[in-house]
C-alpha cells in the first residue's frame, strides 16, 4: 500500500508542476513582447499575430518603444481587417488593455487593409496631433512597402520620441509642395487684385435718370375686383422644418477618451 | 474763327465757356462770334456785378430768345422743358464747313473747323502726318460744350494710372499725355414719351384656413411720364465699351450747336444709324415706368407679370437728334496692339484700357507668394502626398478655366462683339456678329422673362421649399460635398477637366489674332496634367516620384497663369483699327 501511495503521489506532484509552470512559460514569453518603466509604470506592449516580426527584430523594437514609457504607454499591434476597421480597432484595443485615461500612443499596421495607423490618446494627442500623426505614417510607409516592419515601427516610435521630445520632425512634402501651391495662390490672388484696379461699370440706371429730363407721374391708380376664387389647400401639420432630429457627438470616443490619429496605405 | 478785335485765333475755353482769343484774350460768346456787334462778355460782367462768365451770358442773353440757358435743374415745368428740347430739335444750321484729317495708316478720320499741325492718329497711336482735304456735312443740332480742360483732363489720367500699379511707365510720361486730344463725338439723343391710360390684371392672395383665396382685378392707371435726353454714341468706331462706362452725360448741358465750340478740337461724324439703339430706349423707358406701376397698388394687390406691352410708348424719328458730346482720347500703342483713354469731358469720368506690364506683374505675384507660404506652411495640415498632388491638380483646374474665360473675352473684345453701333452697320457683312446679335437677342429676352416672374414669387417657393426639405437638402449637400472631396482627392477627375478646358481654349484661340500665347500657355499645362498623374500612380510607396509630380504639375500650372497674364495684356489692349470709310455719312440728316 505504500509502494502505490507514493507512485501516486509523484504523478499527482509531476503534474501539478507541469500545470503550474505552462503559464508562467506563457509568462515568460510575453514578458519578452513588452516592457514595464518601473518608475512610470507605464508599459510598452508587442501583439505580432500576424507575425510580420522575427525573434530578433522584436527585442529591438521593443527598445526603441521603452523611452516611450516615460510619457505613457507604447502598443505596437499586427492584425487583419477589412477596409475601414481599422480606426475602431486601435481604439478598442488600447482602451480595452488600459482605459479611457492613461495616456499612450498605440501603431498598428493592418495586413488586410495594407494600411499603418498611429493613435495617440489621453493628453499624448495634444503633442503627436492628427496632422503629425500623418506626417510621421508618411515617412514611414516606405519600409513597409518594403517589408521591412521592424524599421518602419522603429522609425515610428523614434519619430514620436522626437515629437514628445519638442523636436520638430522632417515633413518635406508639405513644405515643397506648399512652394508651389504659394505661388499658384499669389497669381490667382494677383488677378483678383487687377481686375479690381481695372474693371470700369457701367452707369446705373438711377444715375442715367439723372441727367434727363424725366418725369414720372403715376395717376388715378384704380383696382377694381372682377372675381374671386377659391381652392382647397389644407395647411401640413409636421412641416415644421428640420432640426431637432438627434445628433451625434464627434470626434473623440463615445466613453470619455479623446486621441489623434494618422494613417497612410502602403 | 478769328478775333473780332484783334483778328487772332478764338479758341473755346471750357473753364469759362466762352470763346477766347490766343493774343489779346478777349472773351465772345460762341453763338455771337460771327455778329459784329458781339458785346465783351467782361463788360457785361462788371455791370450786372456778377463774377461769373456764365452768369454774364445768361444776363446778356435775357431779353434774347434763344434756347441757350437750358442750364437748369429738374422740376422746371413741363412745357419750359417742351420749349427748350424743341428749340434744339427745331435749330436750324446752315451746313458745316471742315476740314477732314485722315490717317494713311488705319483710316481713321477726324474733323475740324480749323487747319492744325497733326503729327499722330488718335486711333490708331501711329506718328503720322494725317491728310487733309475740306468737307462738308450736316451739323448736328447740339452739343455739350467741353467742360474740363486739358490740364484737368491730364490730372485726372494721372490720378487714374497711379492706381494702377502694374500699368507701364510709358503711360506715366508727362510727354505721352500731351497727346490727349478733345474729340466731340456724336451721340443719337432720344425723347420719348409715355402717356395715356393702361389697363392692367392684378391678383390678390390669402389664406382662410384650409383654403387659399385668389382675387382678380382690373387695374387701371393713367400714365404721364417721360424721358428726354437718352443717348447713345452714334460712330462706330467710338467703342460702346467706353460710351458706357463714360456715361451719363447730362442732358441739361446741352446746347444748340454752333461751330465756334469746335473751335480747338475735333469732331467724329455719325455713321450709325438712330434705328440701332431705338429699342434699347425704348425697354429702358419702359421698364422704369413698368417698375413704378407695379408698386403702390392698394390692399395688397399685385399686378401680374408680363404686362410690359401695355404700356405705351411714343417716339417719332423727331422726338430723335444728334448732338456732339465732349470726349477727351488719347491712345497708346505698343507694336500692332493699341490702348485707349477715354475721359467724360463733361463729368471727367474716366475709362481706359490699361496693359499690364508682364515683368512687374509676375515680380509682384512671385513677391506675394513668400508671405503665403509662410501661412500655408505655419497652419496647413500635413495632408498626405496623393491629397496634395490632387490640390495642386484642381487649382491646375481653376488655371485651365480662367484661360478659357479669357480667350472668350479677348475674343469679344476683338471681333467687338459686344459692341452694339459697330454690329448694327457691320452685321450684314460678318456671321459672326449676325450670330453674337442673335445670342445676345436671345440672351436679353430669357433675362427678361425670368425677370419678370416676381422676386417675391420665387423667394416664396425657395422658402417653402427649405421649410419642408430642410432636412433632406441639408443630407443631400452633405453627401455631395463628401463625395465630391473623395473624388477630387484622388486627383483622377481634374487632368481630365484641365484637358477639357485647355481644348476648349485652343479651339476658340484660332479666331485671335494673336493666339500664340495661348498654345504656349496651354501646351505645358496640357501635358503637365496627365504626366503629374500617371507619376503619382506608377510607384506609390516612391517619395522621389511624388516630388517629380508636384513639380511637373506646379511647374505647368505656373506657365499657365504666366501665359493668362499676357492674355490679360490681350484683353487690355486692342488690335489696331481698320476704320477706311467708304462715302460715309457726311450729309446724313440729323
Amino acid at each position: 500500500m505504500r509502494r502505490f501511495d507514493l507512485k501516486r503521489a509523484f504523478g499527482f506532484i509531476v503534474a501539478i508542476f507541469i500545470l503550474a509552470l505552462l503559464p508562467l512559460q506563457v509568462l515568460a514569453k510575453s514578458k519578452d513582447n513588452s516592457y514595464t518603466n518601473d518608475d512610470t509604470g507605464y508599459e510598452a506592449y508587442i501583439d505580432d499575430s500576424e507575425n510580420l516580426l522575427e525573434d530578433y527584430e522584436i527585442s529591438d523594437v521593443l527598445s526603441s518603444m521603452k523611452s516611450l514609457t516615460d510619457e505613457g504607454n507604447v502598443v505596437f499591434v499586427t492584425t487583419s481587417l477589412r477596409a475601414g476597421q481599422a480606426e475602431s480597432f486601435a481604439e478598442d484595443y488600447y482602451q480595452d488593455r488600459y482605459g479611457t485615461k492613461e495616456p499612450g500612443i498605440i501603431f498598428l499596421i493592418d495586413m488586410g487593409d495594407r494600411l499603418l495607423l498611429l493613435q495617440a490618446h489621453n493628453g499624448l494627442d495634444y503633442k503627436i496631433t492628427s496632422g503629425k500623426a500623418n506626417s510621421i505614417v508618411d515617412n514611414v510607409y516606405t519600409y513597409a512597402g518594403d517589408k521591412d516592419y521592424a524599421k518602419c515601427a522603429e522609425s515610428v516610435f523614434q519619430q514620436c520620441g522626437s515629437v514628445l521630445a519638442g523636436l520638430r520632425i522632417a515633413q518635406p512634402f508639405k513644405y515643397i509642395s506648399s512652394i508651389f501651391i504659394a505661388i499658384i495662390l499669389a497669381f490667382l490672388l494677383g488677378f483678383f487684385i487687377l481686375w479690381l484696379i481695372t474693371s470700369a461699370t457701367p452707369a446705373s440706371n438711377k444715375e442715367i435718370i439723372n441727367g434727363l429730363f424725366s418725369q414720372l407721374n403715376i395717376l388715378n391708380r384704380n383696382a377694381e375686383k372682377t372675381s374671386v376664387s377659391k381652392r382647397y389647400s389644407p395647411q401640413s401639420s409636421g412641416s415644421s422644418g428640420g432640426g431637432g432630429g438627434g445628433h451625434h457627438s464627434g470626434g473623440g470616443g463615445g466613453g470619455g477618451g479623446h486621441h489623434s490619429s494618422g494613417s497612410h496605405h502602403f | 474763327m478769328k478775333c473780332p478785335k484783334c483778328g487772332g485765333e478764338l479758341r473755346f475755353d471750357p473753364a469759362i465757356q466762352l470763346l477766347k482769343c490766343d493774343y489779346c484774350e478777349s472773351t465772345f460768346i460762341p453763338s455771337e462770334v460771327n455778329n459784329e456787334a458781339v458785346p465783351n462778355a467782361d463788360e457785361h460782367t462788371e455791370q450786372a456785378d456778377m463774377t461769373t462768365a456764365d452768369a454774364a451770358k445768361k444776363d446778356h442773353m435775357a431779353d434774347v430768345t434763344s434756347a441757350e440757358d437750358i442750364v437748369t435743374n429738374t422740376g422746371i415745368e413741363a412745357d419750359d422743358v417742351k420749349k427748350q428740347q424743341e428749340n434744339v430739335k427745331d435749330a436750324e444750321n446752315p451746313e458745316l464747313k471742315l476740314i477732314e484729317y485722315t490717317c494713311p495708316n488705319c483710316g481713321g478720320t477726324l474733323y475740324s473747323v480749323e487747319e492744325s499741325v497733326n503729327g499722330f492718329c488718335s486711333y490708331c497711336g501711329s506718328q503720322v502726318m494725317l491728310q487733309s482735304r475740306f468737307s462738308s456735312m450736316k451739323p448736328p443740332k447740339g452739343v455739350i460744350p467741353f467742360k474740363i480742360d486739358k490740364n484737368k483732363c491730364k490730372s485726372l489720367y494721372e490720378q487714374h494710372v497711379k492706381k494702377s500699379f502694374f500699368a507701364p511707365k510709358e503711360l506715366k510720361d508727362p510727354a505721352y499725355l500731351e497727346q490727349f486730344r478733345g474729340i466731340y463725338m456724336p451721340y443719337h439723343v432720344y425723347n420719348v414719351d409715355l402717356k395715356g391710360p393702361i389697363e392692367l390684371t392684378g391678383k390678390k392672395e390669402y389664406r382662410r384656413g384650409d383654403y387659399v383665396y385668389t382675387e382678380s382685378y382690373a387695374c387701371h392707371v393713367d400714365l404721364d411720364c417721360f424721358f428726354h435726353g437718352l443717348s447713345y454714341d452714334a460712330s462706330s468706331s467710338f467703342d460702346d465699351h467706353f460710351s458706357e462706362t463714360i456715361a451719363p452725360f447730362d442732358a441739361h448741358s446741352i446746347v444748340p450747336f454752333e461751330p465756334a465750340y469746335l473751335t480747338g478740337f475735333y469732331a467724329d461724324m455719325p455713321d450709325v444709324d438712330a434705328e440701332c439703339y431705338a429699342k434699347d430706349v425704348t425697354t429702358f423707358a419702359v421698364d422704369e415706368v413698368y417698375k413704378k406701376v407695379n408698386r403702390g397698388w392698394p390692399a395688397g394687390v399685385t399686378i401680374k407679370s408680363d404686362q410690359r406691352g401695355r404700356i405705351p410708348v411714343h417716339m417719332t424719328p423727331r422726338d430723335i437728334y444728334t448732338s456732339f458730346f465732349p470726349i477727351w482720347f488719347l491712345s497708346y500703342r505698343k507694336g500692332d496692339r493699341v490702348a485707349y483713354a477715354v475721359i467724360n469731358g463733361e463729368s471727367g469720368k474716366i475709362s481706359c484700357d490699361m496693359p499690364v506690364n508682364t515683368k512687374k506683374f509676375v515680380a509682384f505675384c512671385f513677391l506675394l507668394a513668400i508671405p503665403i507660404y509662410l501661412l500655408l506652411a505655419l497652419f496647413l495640415p500635413a495632408f498626405n502626398p496623393t491629397s496634395m498632388i490632387s490640390l495642386i491638380q484642381t487649382l491646375g483646374c481653376i488655371c485651365a478655366i480662367a484661360m478659357y474665360c479669357n480667350v472668350s473675352a479677348i475674343i469679344t473684345r476683338e471681333k467687338r462683339l459686344d459692341d452694339r453701333g459697330y454690329m448694327y452697320k457691320y452685321s450684314q457683312n460678318d456671321k459672326d456678329i449676325m450670330d453674337a446679335l442673335k445670342k445676345k437677342e436671345e440672351k436679353e429676352q430669357k433675362k427678361k422673362e425670368r425677370r419678370d416672374t416676381k422676386a417675391s414669387d420665387m423667394i416664396g417657393i425657395i422658402v417653402g421649399l427649405v421649410f419642408v426639405l430642410g432636412q433632406f437638402i441639408f443630407v443631400a449637400l452633405c453627401a455631395i460635398g463628401f463625395i465630391g472631396y473623395k473624388v477630387l482627392s484622388t486627383g483622377m477627375l481634374q487632368p481630365l477637366l484641365t484637358a477639357f478646358f485647355v481644348w476648349l481654349s485652343f479651339s476658340r484661340a484660332k479666331q485671335l489674332t494673336e493666339p500664340a500665347v495661348i498654345y504656349k500657355g496651354g501646351i505645358p499645362l496640357l501635358v503637365a496634367a496627365p504626366l503629374a498623374l500617371i507619376f503619382s500612380l506608377i510607384a506609390p510607396a516612391a517619395d522621389p516620384l511624388f516630388y517629380v509630380s508636384a513639380a511637373i504639375i506646379g511647374i505647368g500650372v505656373i506657365i499657365g497663369l504666366i501665359s493668362v497674364v499676357g492674355m490679360k495684356n490681350l484683353l487690355n489692349t486692342r488690335p489696331l483699327p481698320q476704320l477706311a470709310r467708304e462715302g460715309g455719312d457726311a450729309n446724313a440728316p440729323v
